[in-house]
């Protein structure tokens, strides 16, 4: 910063009397009373509404824990219904039928059961009238209850009509077969497993037959 | 609250000054002298009422600000002023050169004359020369000219360096010479 460059003392002082003789404060009253009070009163409520270190940071408090107790009744309401007996129903786990499976293959074949091994081609009974795919097609498939009871997922509507179709050429209703066994396939339950699609078929003695009983296998 | 500990035979004993109160001592000390000091800032005693209370409510507002002591909340209050003016000059976008305002808004150059109409022109002259200085320059030439305060009360009272006082009052001497008696700047310079 370098010395700027000073008036004279003459003209200085010029200044100064300048200064002095246009002062607006000379002969200025100044602040009336009544503006002095008003002055006060309006600091001192500015002063109220702000208010101390010690209410603001009380009042920062409060707002604090009102914030908490708004979000606890939220989610108090949230849980209301329950709390009040309602139950809520979850659906139940997927069924696999892997381990069916497994039980089926090391059970002892009953009567009136066959229980195909792996890999193994079940050679399918002959009977008399519509095969039991068909019929079952007819029926709309294994029911729900007995697919829940044995823990197999439904087969899909589209593999049933499917394998209908890949019997048909055998089944055509006039080149009936008439079957020297007594049993009729009352149930079929189709399912998948990793090594492919498995089918139990569940017999019944055919009344209108009069023959020994036994299992076509 | 502040608590004001003294000793009384041998005890210490606490009394309270509630906030309001301390305000309110606050204004009772400074309200007529910061009001005089605004009005010789703006020459207008409409914005020097505006400002001193702008003054005690930035203080209302925040009085953890102002300092306990008697002197330095004056001085406090002073540098609001000064602030506010600041702002005020800002506003009205006359940061420009000297210069430039003296040729647009500064009066004519006046002879001052000894005659009462003289006077009143002259006198209208020297404060439109005075408010057309930056504030920073304004209140330092007011204070030790006016107020008749040294340079290291300025300092103290602004919050700046003694030399920095200095500068801002040649600095000031310099620009109203050259409104007022413009003459003897030309004479001085050649």
């Amino acid at each position: 910063m370098s010395e700027p460059r000073s008036v004279d003392p003459a003209t200085e002082e010029r200044i100064r009397e300048a200064l002095l003789d246009s002062d607006p404060a000379r002969g200025d009253e100044g602040l009336s009373s009544r503006e002095v009070e008003r002055l006060r009163q309006t600091m001192l409520e500015e002063a109220g509404r702000s208010g101390s270190p010690t209410l603001r940071a009380l009042l920062a408090a409060a707002a604090g824990i009102l914030l908490v107790l708004g979000g606890a009744w939220i989610f108090w309401f949230r849980d209301a219904p329950e709390r009040a007996g309602a139950v809520t129903v979850e659906a139940p786990p997927a069924p696999t039928g892997t381990l069916v499976l497994e039980d089926l293959d090391e059970r002892p074949a009953a009567d009136g059961v066959v229980i195909p091994a792996d890999g193994e081609e079940i050679p399918k009974p002959a009977v008399a009238g519509p095969r039991p795919s068909t019929r079952m097609a007819e029926r709309g498939g294994p029911s729900d209850s007995a697919l829940e009871t044995t823990g197999i997922s439904k087969v899909p509507r589209e593999m049933e009509a499917e394998a209908a179709t890949d019997d048909r050429g055998a089944l055509d209703p006039g080149d009936e077969q008439v079957s020297t066994a007594e049993a009729v396939v009352a149930r079929e339950i189709r399912f998948e497993t990793e090594g492919g699609t498995r089918l139990i078929w569940i017999f019944e003695e055919d009344p209108s037959v009069e023959s020994d009983k036994g299992v076509t296998s | 609250m502040q608590d004001a500990l003294t000793m009384e035979g041998g005890a210490i004993t606490g009394t309270a000054e509630t906030q309001q109160e301390r305000l309110g001592r606050l204004f009772d000390r400074n309200h007529q002298r910061l009001y005089r000091l605004a009005l010789r800032m703006t020459s207008d005693p409409e914005e020097a009422r505006d400002l001193v209370q702008e003054a005690f409510l930035r203080a209302a507002g925040k009085p953890d600000r102002v300092p306990d002591d008697v002197e330095g909340g004056g001085r406090w209050l002073v540098r609001v002023v000064v602030n506010l003016c600041r702002d005020r000059y800002r506003r009205r976008g006359v940061r420009r050169s000297f210069r430039e305002r003296h040729a647009e808004e500064a009066p004519e150059p006046t002879v001052i004359d000894p005659d009462a109409e003289g006077r009143n022109v002259a006198r209208t002259a020297i404060r439109q020369a005075l408010v057309s200085l930056s504030p920073r320059r304004r209140v330092v030439i007011v204070l030790h000219e006016l107020e008749g305060r040294s340079t290291p009360e300025i300092a103290e009272i602004l919050g700046i360096a003694p030399a920095t006082v200095r500068w801002h009052l040649v600095m000031a001497r310099r620009d109203l010479a050259e409104i007022l008696y413009p003459e003897s700047q030309e004479e001085a310079s050649s």
